[in-house]
């Protein structure tokens, strides 16, 4: 399991395995994120899920930086690519805010196959 | 509506990431009868002050002036910069005036995963939300260039 705490301009992440979840939570511009996200990283890049399961993503959205975006990206495509048909991403935003970080929530899953599944809060 | 002292932000000083996160609450504090559009404002200050503290800069201090007027805001972001950044950011901002469609361009750019996109991705974002309405000024101030970045953020209807 990973529990990083929210920080100024991190997310709070949490990383479940056993419980098949994973949870990012707010805004995400930190200026290093190969840094910040490196634990979860080298998680995602080996983890399979087991046969039978599905692992739920759900993203709660906050304001991104191009940088953290590019980052996730990549990061999500190695981990759907690697579990595929397997993995199960939720987007939660206030419906008036749906405008502003929609592009944003299709470029966190950009190429992963998946299609934009969100809900309101 | 005209714009009181309180709206106005300004701060100058060293930059982190908690003084983005600071200037990201005071816009967000702005009354929505005074600018709707606070989206636009808030990517173009998260990605003109990431800037300064990790792209281009070479030191982290700087300035920013964020000004709601009726139906546009003003932004001016300044920082130091060695010329060849000047010359990289310019390049970038006179490449993205021929670009037709600049969200084909955006996830373009996204699969290319690198630092020469990331900055040209953190440049093409802060074009978009100002509609191209921005102006890059160099000042050479003893051996470095002083950047400023000038924009024009229309409201939404």
């Amino acid at each position: 399991m990973i529990v990083i705490e929210q920080g100024e301009s991190t997310p709070y992440v949490k990383v479940d395995p056993e419980n098949y979840s994973f949870i990012l939570k707010g805004n995400s511009f930190i200026t290093n994120p190969h840094q910040f996200y490196a634990p979860v990283n080298d998680w995602g890049k080996t983890y399979l899920v087991k046969e039978g399961h599905i692992l739920h993503v759900e993203i709660t959205m906050g304001y991104y930086s191009t940088s953290n975006i590019q980052y996730l990206n990549l990061f999500f495509k190695t981990l759907i690519n690697n579990n595929k048909g397997k993995i199960e991403v939720t987007f939660y935003l206030d419906e008036e805010e749906e405008e502003d970080l929609e592009e944003t929530m299709l470029s966190l899953i950009f190429n992963t196959g998946l299609s934009l599944n969100k809900k309101y809060l | 509506m005209n714009t009181t002292l309180s709206d106005k932000i300004t701060y100058e000083g060293e930059f982190s990431e908690g003084t983005i996160n600071d200037l990201l609450k005071k816009i967000d504090a702005w009354p929505s009868s005074l600018f709707k559009n606070k989206a636009d404002v808030k990517y173009a200050v998260i990605e003109l002050c990431s800037n300064i503290i990790s792209h281009h800069s070479s030191t982290d201090f700087g300035s920013i002036i964020i000004d709601p007027q009726h139906s546009v805001c003003y932004l001016e972001v300044s920082s130091f910069a060695s010329a060849k950044d000047y010359e990289i950011v310019a390049s970038i901002l006179n490449e993205l005036k021929s670009v037709k469609d600049l969200k084909e361009h955006y996830f373009s750019k996204l699969e290319r995963a690198g630092h020469a996109e990331s900055v040209q991705l953190g440049m093409l974002k802060t074009y978009r939300c100002c509609n191209g309405n921005i102006e890059l000024i160099g000042k050479t101030v003893a051996s470095k260039i002083l950047l400023t970045f000038k924009l024009k953020i229309d409201d939404c209807n």
